[in-house]
């Protein structure tokens, strides 16, 4: 019996000592994870195409906001029968391409 | 007759001192082999744990100094326990290591020297020494190094990358400094506060697509093989530069944490 609980007792330090490094390392994947910057970008990009405004100066805004803020390379090239969205931070790389 | 009583009594042999001595004798030896072999490995087993525990606070420590680059944290803080060394803050002023970074074409220095003298990035860094002697783990430009018995390897990397996606290839550098206004050390338990500053940020388009040279210099070479082997991510290399081939952008960005109090 005592050996049983001691033997327990062992593994479960061993398991305790793993999980605060791996319980760390997935948060912060998980956090790093750029999901709402990608589709923040996305929204913006097919709001202004719908609405049909001048987008070379937003897609320059665009690009430069997400450079300094985010330290992400954002390329957009918007042709009438092309979209694409490119996004890379280094970790996570997107790209898309819409055919219209 | 007699021979049976003699069969059922045979105690003549028997002493209960010379038992007691044997078994004393074998008690102490396990306790002399225990004192002499087991406790250093116990020992040993401990200063081990301290340097793989320093190595997770230090990971830990990167996140943060990532949040505060990348995610717009003005502060944050964290606390260490540090067993069996000793951590200590080595601002970017007193850091005898630097980078470079050269356009070979016409061999500009991409590093303002506006903002750094001598066109020299002197990162600073987040340093354990243990007392173990000559094992160092640090928190240098953005990445974990540990250093051991003359070699070094990077624990975790930075986050420097290559776009070629499009027509061009991007190249994007992420350079961290560690400031402060006093010196810090401490051993046991201490609450490192770190806040980031107004970062620096550079970007060249060059006119045509050039080779482009990254220097890590370190005259201690405590860290020399770390980055020599993190630069052959990039491009082949022997020593601790490396040359990227047919870059059409470089891109910098110069973070700077300021530690306020451990």
């Amino acid at each position: 019996m005592g050996l049983i609980i001691s033997v327990s007792i062992f593994l479960l330090a061993i398991i305790v000592n793993q999980s605060m490094l791996v319980g760390q390392t997935t948060s912060e994947s998980v956090l790093d994870f750029p999901k709402a910057e990608i589709q923040d970008i996305r929204n913006e990009v097919f709001r202004y195409r719908s609405a049909e405004v001048d987008p070379d100066p937003i897609q320059a805004d665009i690009e430069t906001l997400t450079l300094y803020r985010k330290s992400a390379l954002v390329d957009i090239s918007n042709t009438s029968e092309r979209l694409t969205i490119h996004y890379n931070n280094g970790v996570t790389y997107y790209h898309e391409v819409i055919q219209i | 007759m007699t021979k049976k009583s003699k069969k059922i009594h045979k105690e003549s042999g028997v002493s209960e001192t010379i038992g007691y001595i044997i078994l004393f004798g074998i008690m102490t030896t396990g306790i002399a082999l225990v004192t002499l072999y087991g406790y250093p490995v116990l020992l040993n087993e401990q200063a081990n744990a301290n340097v793989k525990n320093m190595e997770r606070n230090m990971i830990a420590l990167q996140s943060d100094v990532k949040s505060l680059n990348f995610k717009n944290v003005p502060y944050r803080e964290n606390t260490l326990q540090i067993s069996g060394g000793v951590f200590k803050v080595e601002k970017f002023s007193t850091d005898t290591k630097y980078f470079k970074v050269i356009n070979e074409t016409g061999n500009y220095q991409l590093i303002p020297a506006a903002s750094f003298p001598g066109n020299e990035f002197h990162p600073g860094q987040l340093l354990f020494i243990s007392e173990k002697g000559d094992i160092l783990v640090g928190l240098q430009n953005g990445a974990v190094v540990k250093r051991e018995q003359g070699g070094s390897t990077m624990l975790s990397e930075p986050r420097w990358f290559i776009d070629s996606s499009g027509s061009d290839k991007i190249l994007v550098l992420i350079f961290t400094q560690i400031d402060s206004d006093a010196d810090y050390a401490k051993s046991g338990i201490g609450i490192l506060q770190m806040s980031s500053e107004q970062p620096v940020e550079v970007s060249y388009l060059l006119s045509s697509a050039s080779p482009i040279r990254i220097e890590y210099h370190d005259t201690e070479s405590d860290y020399f093989s770390a980055w020599r082997n993190y630069f052959n991510t990039f491009s082949a290399t022997t020593d601790s530069t490396v040359t990227i081939p047919s870059v059409k952008k470089v891109i910098m960005k110069f973070y700077k944490v300021k530690i306020l109090g451990l």
